[in-house]
């Protein structure tokens, strides 16, 4: 297998991996028709991150999408049992419309969904898959992740207008602490909830660490007993379980705590979660919990999952091989057919990749070349 | 290798004396020479010299791990990268700007001259009013002296191109400086180089260079 894996491009490979990976944990392959109706997929724009949807009319009139994202339509469509979890995977395109470059794109993702009554194990296996699913792509990778009520709960509790909180989370997302800073001035904030604003624009650090740097803001940001300290405390509870999980393994020292991973609230309510190899400078995995977008579709359970973009890895691999093919054998009229056949057996249980033909094809690379002559094989001149 | 894009142009004048004196001054003037890419083996940087628009695009997509660029410009590219810190330097202010005794029509729609057609499109929506904006690349203050626009958005500095063509400043939408940029990516990976570079420029800028 790993020979086979070794001489396909780097997607293809990642593809055969990451299915062989989700199936050893149990999850089933999903396949969906690659259309939808529109009015589906309208109600839930913010969960497509601004992107836009491909439309046409179909045969009878209808409003049509090319389908823009696999998790909506996994939710919508997947028979969901209350007590236990429903595991899926997918290797699917999907399509949008890019706003910033006004191009179509066809978009390569393979991924996975959990759906159920959820915990923390469940969780953890989630992010095990995605630190294996960057391990299979990259040995150098780094999963950043963080939890939708973090960061929310500290936005919420602020004294300012909602305008002014967009534009604050815009900030945070660009680790940008002086236009923050200006704006917290602005809203005349108080030293302790600039002083957390700073630390938030500023936490991209390993679990343990980073929830050390967080937990003193929780006093005199929130007081004792509100609701909204009691969500920041809770998220960084589900942060420490994850470190408690992983602090003993390989994975450990690629998993970092970054609170510029901001996820709708309105869809996402837990781990959220971005992944990146070294080779690619743009993010190569997202996804996170969902649970707030299930209620949404009055599916009351709890869901998590993501996809890795496969699409991102073709520029950023070489695919270009010294050789086309290791051997070619090249024969004759007078060649029989069944030393062709048994050179051919013996070539390929070695692994050898191979091409037989009676000239050498133009622009052919084989590292050698077999002539059969005078009743025996004979390597002739590349 | 480290690499960190740099504006070419007026803000290289600006970034030259920031740079200086510190672990990444740049080993020739990007004035004076004319090599695009300076490289510092024994510091592990690389610098490629880009035009001021072009820098965004060389961080977004990774060919740069840092990169200084105008609040304008990056606005306006609407690039995804980490905006790390305000330099304080190179110090403008995109704004709308109309021949002195103009009066706007407000019965049509405002043609509108600028290169910023994200920032401008984005500005008017934002107060609801119509424009027909007009995409020019360069000497922008000639549009509404020849009627090719009733007003335009550009970018200020001391004022005095416009005083010069009879044009004056009448909203101010955007103050703009250098900001250090950092690829997504990048700091990931060289998290410990771009932290390091950050606090470098940032003593800088708070000593006022």
């Amino acid at each position: 297998m790993e020979n086979y894996l070794s001489a396909l491009p780097k997607e293809e490979a990642a593809t055969l991996q990451l299915s062989a990976l989700y199936e050893s944990f149990g999850y089933k392959k999903y396949r969906n028709t690659r259309f939808e109706e529109y009015s589906f997929y309208h109600d839930y724009q913010g969960f497509l991150a601004g992107e836009g949807v491909i439309t046409f009319n179909s045969a009878d009139g209808k409003l049509m999408a090319l389908k823009p994202d696999m998790t909506l339509s996994i939710l919508k469509n997947v028979e969901i049992h209350p007590d236990s979890l429903s595991r899926i995977y997918y290797n699917e395109n999907v399509y949008r419309f890019q706003q910033s470059t006004r191009e179509y794109k066809e978009i390569h993702q393979c991924g996975l969904e959990m759906i159920g009554p959820m915990d923390a194990f469940a969780v953890g296996e989630i992010v095990l898959l995605a630190l294996q699913s960057l391990a299979a792509v990259d040995e150098d990778y780094v999963l950043t992740l963080s939890h939708a009520d973090l960061v929310a709960s500290v936005l919420l509790t602020l004294p300012v207008e909602p305008r002014v909180r967009e534009q604050m989370a815009v900030c945070l997302q660009k680790k940008n602490l002086h236009d923050l800073q200006q704006l917290a001035e602005q809203a005349g904030l108080s030293g302790a909830q600039s002083r957390a604003l700073e630390v938030l624009s500023d936490t991209a650090d390993p679990l343990q660490e980073a929830a050390e740097r967080l937990a003193p803001l929780k006093e005199p940001l929130f007081g004792p007993n509100t609701e909204a300290g009691a969500r920041f405390l809770q998220a960084l509870e589900e942060v420490r379980t994850l470190h408690e999980m992983f602090k003993d393994t390989e994975y450990r020292d690629h998993l970092v705590l970054d609170t510029s991973i901001l996820n709708p609230v309105d869809y996402y309510s837990g781990i959220v979660m971005q992944g990146y190899v070294r080779a690619v400078p743009h993010m190569v995995l997202a996804g996170g919990r969902y649970d707030r977008l299930a209620e949404k579709l009055r599916k009351n359970v709890g869901a998590m999952g993501f996809a890795v973009y496969l699409d991102r890895l073709r520029a950023y691999y070489k695919t270009q091989k010294p050789y086309d093919v290791d051997t070619l054998l090249l024969y004759g009229t007078d060649t029989p057919v069944t030393e062709l056949m048994e050179k051919r057996a013996a070539l390929q249980k070695e692994g050898r990749s191979l091409r037989t033909e009676k000239h050498v094809p133009k622009g052919l690379r084989a590292r050698r070349q077999l002539r059969y002559t005078n009743g025996q094989w004979e390597e002739c001149h590349v | 290798m480290f690499s960190i894009a740099l504006p070419t142009g007026r803000l290289a004048k600006d970034i030259v004396p920031l740079l200086a004196g510190t672990p990444y001054e740049l080993p020739a003037d990007p004035g004076k020479t004319r090599k695009l890419i300076l490289e510092v083996p024994e510091r592990g940087l690389r610098y490629i010299l880009v035009k001021p628009s072009d820098v965004g695009v060389y961080v977004a997509r990774g060919v740069c791990d840092v990169g200084i660029i105008g609040k304008d410009v990056l606005a306006e590219e609407d690039c995804d990268v980490f905006e790390l810190l305000d330099l304080k330097t190179g110090a403008c202010t995109l704004c709308v700007a109309a021949p002195a005794d103009y009066e706007e029509d407000t019965g049509r729609a405002l043609r509108v001259a600028t290169k910023y057609t994200r920032l401008t499109r984005e500005f008017y929506q934002s107060i609801h009013r119509e424009t027909e904006i007009i995409k020019l690349h360069g000497s922008i203050e000639v549009a509404p002296l020849l009627a090719l626009s009733d007003v335009i958005v550009d970018l200020v500095q001391t004022g005095t191109t416009l005083r010069e063509n009879n044009l004056e400043v009448i909203r101010e939408i955007l103050p703009s400086s250098a900001r250090l940029i950092a690829n997504k990516a990048s700091y990931r990976f060289k998290q410990k180089e771009i932290r390091a570079i950050t606090d470098v420029l940032r003593e800088k800028t708070e000593q006022g260079l």
